[in-house]
């Protein structure tokens, strides 16, 4: 053993020049440094491209999994292509590629889609024609609007019975005491014809605004059925004093 | 703080969903009110409501209208005092005429309303609502200067 590392290891030479692979020359060193280098680089973009392609599809269902997390399903890009409202997945069920390009094209069909200012509504997404998405049923509401609609029949068969007979007596009254028109303009027919009518038709009205919610699936068709009911106590209340 | 990113996620965090309306939904004693899809324009069942009534009325007080027009001559046999006599015309003009033209056309309005509002377009519903509710009202008032007649 020396203190000279090359004296006791003999250096590594390079191999000696051999024929290339079809014969012929040898082929010059800095050529095969050559080659080895491309394919080396190859390689490499090889590995590259494989790990980025599994990078973005973990990115993706990373992302999508995050903001199923943190959004409601109304806060969300609506979904295109031939889904169908669909309840949150479950994380991991499914395959990596499946929500990854399904949130890449919802996402940037959804990006295009935007509307350019707040307060716009967006496009419409090319989706959206027919009634492709199934809003969520509400059978309670359904139930209010069918009790709705009933009242309304029973509040209207039983003004009619329980007040004709005042009016009748009301407009003949006035018209005893100096008749003019104003007797069938007046308090009595205000309050016992005009009001009712009102209040039913507005019932009616109600009922059919709260379809039109409830096909949609919102819940403020519960504030405009009780928008009805309350047209029906107020006219059943004025009725009465 | 803005109802379009009131808790500013939209800096924070990358993940955050823009959708360039408000992403706050409306609640009403912790029940939701807001919209179940808000990529969609929705009906509005308040509107709607609003021009099934219109659409009604504008059968109905062109009735009145002219059965309280129609009423004079019975009233003057009753012996009731009545509105200032006025033209034999006018009466048939303010009592047949503007009323059936009147329904005509407010019902017209108000059903192409509710077509409008029906197909998500809430802000033409609205504004062919207000011109059946206009046309009502501009009638109700002519007939009612006109014959005298006291409606409302």
């Amino acid at each position: 053993m020396s203190w000279f590392p090359e004296q006791s290891a003999p250096v590594p030479q390079p191999p000696a020049p051999v024929s290339g692979a079809t014969g012929g020359t040898p082929v010059d060193p800095l050529e095969r440094a050559r080659r080895q280098l491309a394919d080396q680089l190859a390689q490499h973009k090889k590995l590259l491209e494989q790990n980025v392609a599994a990078q973005r599809q973990t990115l993706g269902a990373n992302l999508a999994e995050r903001t199923e997390a943190v959004t409601q399903p109304w806060q969300r890009p609506p979904q295109q292509g031939q889904n169908a409202y669909s309840a949150p997945r479950q994380p991991g069920s499914q395959g990596g590629a499946g929500p990854a390009a399904r949130t890449h094209t919802g996402q940037n069909q959804a990006a295009s889609n935007q509307a350019a200012r707040p307060g716009q509504n967006a496009p419409a997404a090319p989706n959206s024609a027919g009634p492709t998405q199934a809003a969520p049923t509400m059978p309670g509401l359904v139930l209010t609007n069918v009790l709705l609609v009933l009242a309304t029949f029973a509040f209207i068969i039983w003004h009619v019975v329980t007040w004709t007979g005042p009016l009748v007596d009301a407009v003949a009254a006035c018209g005893d005491a100096g008749g003019t028109l104003d007797c069938f303009t007046g308090d009595a027919v205000r309050t016992w014809v005009f009001l009712p009518l009102v209040a039913a038709i507005g019932a009616f009205g109600a009922s059919a605004g709260t379809r039109i919610e409830t096909r949609q699936g919102r819940q403020r068709g519960y504030l405009i059925v009780l928008a009805g009911f309350a047209l029906l106590v107020l006219s059943i209340s004025t009725s009465y004093s | 703080m803005s109802i379009f990113d009131p808790y500013k996620v939209a800096t924070t965090d990358p993940t955050a969903v823009h959708l360039g309306r408000a992403t706050v939904s409306p609640t009403l004693a912790g029940a939701d009110l807001g919209r179940i899809d808000q990529g969609r324009p929705q009906a509005s069942g308040a509107l709607y409501a609003v021009g099934f009534v219109l659409g009604w009325a504008a059968i109905l007080l062109p009735l009145i209208l002219a059965s309280l027009v129609y009423l004079t001559p019975f009233a003057v046999d009753e012996g009731w005092q009545t509105p200032e006599p006025v033209d034999a015309g006018v009466v048939v003009v303010a009592g047949t005429i503007v009323p059936i033209v009147t329904a005509v056309l407010a019902t017209i309005f108000a059903g192409i309303g509710r077509r409008q509002i029906r197909a998500a377009r809430n802000a033409a519903g609205a504004v062919w609502l207000a011109l059946a509710f206009g046309a009502l009202a501009v009638a109700t008032v002519w007939i009612g200067d006109t014959t005298g007649i006291p409606f409302p």
